[in-house]
Protein backbone atom coordinates (compact mmCIF):
# COMPACT_ATOMS: atom_id res chain seq x y z
CA UNK A 1 0.00 0.00 0.00
CA UNK A 2 1.12 3.38 -0.69
CA UNK A 3 1.76 5.75 2.17
CA UNK A 4 -0.88 8.43 2.97
CA UNK A 5 0.34 11.79 1.04
CA UNK A 6 -1.43 15.56 1.54
CA UNK A 7 -1.55 18.27 -0.86
CA UNK A 8 -0.10 21.50 0.31
CA UNK A 9 0.24 24.70 -0.63
CA UNK A 10 3.67 26.63 0.17
CA UNK A 11 2.78 30.23 2.28
CA UNK A 12 6.94 30.60 2.99
CA UNK A 13 9.76 32.07 0.49
CA UNK A 14 10.71 28.21 0.88
CA UNK A 15 10.15 25.15 2.92
CA UNK A 16 12.73 21.74 2.44
CA UNK A 17 12.92 18.77 4.62
CA UNK A 18 15.05 16.17 2.79
CA UNK A 19 14.26 15.92 -1.27
CA UNK A 20 10.84 17.52 -0.32
CA UNK A 21 11.12 21.24 -1.36
CA UNK A 22 8.58 23.91 -1.81
CA UNK A 23 8.47 27.44 -2.90
CA UNK A 24 5.84 30.13 -2.03
CA UNK A 25 2.76 29.60 -4.02
CA UNK A 26 3.56 26.46 -5.55
CA UNK A 27 1.03 23.10 -4.57
CA UNK A 28 2.70 19.79 -4.49
CA UNK A 29 1.51 16.98 -2.88
CA UNK A 30 4.03 15.09 -0.48
CA UNK A 31 3.95 12.61 2.28
CA UNK A 32 1.44 13.31 5.09
CA UNK A 33 4.03 13.40 8.26
CA UNK A 34 5.88 16.09 5.69
CA UNK A 35 2.77 17.99 4.87
CA UNK A 36 1.81 17.94 8.34
CA UNK A 37 5.14 19.33 9.54
CA UNK A 38 5.02 22.42 6.82
CA UNK A 39 1.28 23.00 8.13
CA UNK A 40 2.66 23.35 11.87
CA UNK A 41 5.21 25.35 10.79
CA UNK A 42 3.23 27.65 9.09
CA UNK A 43 5.30 27.05 5.91
CA UNK A 44 2.19 25.71 3.76
CA UNK A 45 -1.66 24.92 4.18
CA UNK A 46 -3.77 21.73 3.31
CA UNK A 47 -5.33 22.06 -0.26
CA UNK A 48 -8.59 20.14 0.52
CA UNK A 49 -9.55 17.63 -3.05
CA UNK A 50 -12.09 19.64 -5.27
CA UNK A 51 -10.73 23.09 -4.52
CA UNK B 1 31.02 43.83 5.35
CA UNK B 2 28.43 41.60 7.34
CA UNK B 3 24.89 41.87 6.31
CA UNK B 4 22.96 40.64 9.31
CA UNK B 5 24.21 40.85 13.00
CA UNK B 6 23.76 37.33 14.80
CA UNK B 7 22.89 39.27 17.84
CA UNK B 8 18.61 38.46 17.90
CA UNK B 9 19.14 34.23 16.78
CA UNK B 10 15.86 32.48 18.22
CA UNK B 11 15.86 28.90 19.96
CA UNK B 12 12.62 27.31 20.81
CA UNK B 13 12.72 23.74 22.58
CA UNK B 14 10.00 22.05 24.25
CA UNK B 15 8.44 17.99 24.75
CA UNK B 16 6.00 18.35 21.49
CA UNK B 17 6.29 18.96 18.52
CA UNK B 18 6.69 22.63 16.69
CA UNK B 19 7.65 24.23 19.91
CA UNK B 20 6.68 27.81 20.67
CA UNK B 21 8.62 28.60 24.00
CA UNK B 22 11.76 30.41 23.89
CA UNK B 23 14.80 29.20 25.30
CA UNK B 24 15.79 32.40 27.47
CA UNK B 25 19.28 33.58 28.59
CA UNK B 26 21.18 32.15 25.89
CA UNK B 27 25.04 33.67 26.04
CA UNK B 28 26.10 31.87 22.36
CA UNK B 29 24.31 29.54 20.03
CA UNK B 30 25.68 27.21 17.17
CA UNK B 31 25.06 25.36 14.48
CA UNK B 32 27.14 22.77 13.84
CA UNK B 33 27.85 18.51 11.90
CA UNK B 34 25.47 18.02 9.04
CA UNK B 35 28.80 16.45 7.68
CA UNK B 36 28.36 14.99 3.86
CA UNK B 37 31.17 12.55 3.58
CA UNK B 38 32.21 12.31 0.33
CA UNK B 39 33.44 8.44 -1.30
CA UNK B 40 37.16 8.43 -2.46
CA UNK B 41 37.28 7.71 -6.15
CA UNK B 42 40.73 8.68 -7.03
CA UNK B 43 42.62 5.60 -9.66
CA UNK B 44 45.58 5.49 -11.42
CA UNK B 45 43.93 7.03 -14.47
CA UNK B 46 43.53 10.52 -12.18
CA UNK B 47 46.76 12.74 -13.28
CA UNK B 48 46.87 16.03 -10.94
CA UNK B 49 43.72 15.69 -8.31
CA UNK B 50 41.60 13.48 -6.43
CA UNK B 51 38.02 12.56 -7.13
CA UNK B 52 35.12 12.08 -4.85
CA UNK B 53 31.37 10.65 -5.49
CA UNK B 54 28.75 11.75 -2.99
CA UNK B 55 27.26 9.07 -1.11
CA UNK B 56 23.92 10.87 -1.08
CA UNK B 57 24.04 11.12 2.51
CA UNK B 58 24.81 13.64 4.89
CA UNK B 59 24.80 13.82 8.68
CA UNK B 60 22.16 15.78 10.53
CA UNK B 61 22.46 19.00 12.54
CA UNK B 62 23.54 19.70 15.68
CA UNK B 63 22.86 22.89 17.75
CA UNK B 64 25.48 24.17 20.67
CA UNK B 65 23.99 26.30 23.35
CA UNK B 66 25.48 28.18 25.91
CA UNK B 67 23.17 29.56 28.37
CA UNK B 68 23.65 31.39 31.79
CA UNK B 69 21.81 28.77 33.90
CA UNK B 70 18.84 29.26 35.82
CA UNK B 71 18.01 26.33 37.78
CA UNK B 72 14.50 27.68 38.15
CA UNK B 73 14.04 28.71 34.37
CA UNK B 74 11.19 25.98 32.96
CA UNK B 75 12.93 25.00 29.75
CA UNK B 76 16.29 24.94 31.34
CA UNK B 77 15.08 22.71 33.82
CA UNK B 78 13.38 20.20 31.00
CA UNK B 79 16.62 20.37 29.01
CA UNK B 80 18.30 18.79 31.67
CA UNK B 81 16.03 16.73 32.63
CA UNK B 82 15.50 15.50 29.17
CA UNK B 83 19.15 14.62 28.82
CA UNK B 84 19.17 13.00 31.80
CA UNK B 85 16.62 10.74 30.80
CA UNK B 86 16.86 10.26 26.86
CA UNK B 87 14.01 11.96 26.07
CA UNK B 88 13.24 12.82 22.68
CA UNK B 89 13.03 16.96 22.48
CA UNK B 90 11.60 19.15 19.69
CA UNK B 91 14.19 22.66 18.87
CA UNK B 92 13.52 25.14 16.45
CA UNK B 93 16.50 27.45 15.50
CA UNK B 94 15.09 30.93 13.95
CA UNK B 95 17.90 32.75 12.23
CA UNK B 96 17.96 36.50 12.85
CA UNK B 97 17.80 37.42 9.03
CA UNK B 98 14.94 39.60 7.50
CA UNK B 99 13.11 36.50 6.35
CA UNK B 100 13.75 34.96 9.61
CA UNK B 101 15.05 31.62 8.10
CA UNK B 102 14.99 28.99 10.81
CA UNK B 103 15.28 24.74 11.06
CA UNK B 104 13.40 22.72 13.15
CA UNK B 105 13.21 18.66 13.93
CA UNK B 106 13.48 16.15 16.58
CA UNK B 107 16.06 14.83 18.62
CA UNK B 108 18.18 14.05 21.84
CA UNK B 109 20.39 16.90 24.03
CA UNK B 110 23.57 14.54 24.23
CA UNK B 111 25.57 16.90 26.49
CA UNK B 112 25.32 19.02 29.66
CA UNK B 113 27.89 20.58 31.16
CA UNK B 114 28.17 23.27 33.76
CA UNK B 115 31.57 24.60 32.86
CA UNK B 116 33.79 26.80 35.34
CA UNK B 117 31.82 27.84 38.11
CA UNK B 118 34.53 30.49 39.60
CA UNK B 119 34.19 32.05 42.40
CA UNK B 120 34.03 35.36 40.35
CA UNK B 121 32.72 33.71 37.27
CA UNK B 122 29.19 33.71 35.66
CA UNK B 123 26.91 30.08 36.24
CA UNK B 124 26.40 28.69 32.48
CA UNK B 125 25.61 25.54 30.55
CA UNK B 126 27.10 24.27 27.44
CA UNK B 127 23.94 22.01 25.98
CA UNK B 128 24.61 19.82 22.64
CA UNK B 129 21.17 19.06 20.79
CA UNK B 130 21.50 16.43 17.94
CA UNK B 131 18.92 15.78 15.37
CA UNK B 132 17.91 12.39 14.89
CA UNK B 133 15.96 12.89 11.43
CA UNK B 134 16.14 15.19 9.04
CA UNK B 135 15.34 18.93 9.67
CA UNK B 136 12.83 20.86 8.07
CA UNK B 137 14.25 24.28 6.74
CA UNK B 138 11.98 27.28 5.97
CA UNK B 139 13.01 30.61 4.71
Amino acid sequence: MDAPTITVKITRKLVETGPHRGTKGQQLTVPEDVGRHWIALKAAVEVKAGK
Amino acid sequence: MAKYPAKGVIVKYAATATPTTEVTNKAEVGFEDGERELIPSTTHENTTVKTYLDSGLRDTFAVMLRLLLDPADTIHELMRSHHSAGTLGYLTLVLPDAGAAQWAGSGYITSYQIEGMTPEGELAVRIRFKYTSVETFTA
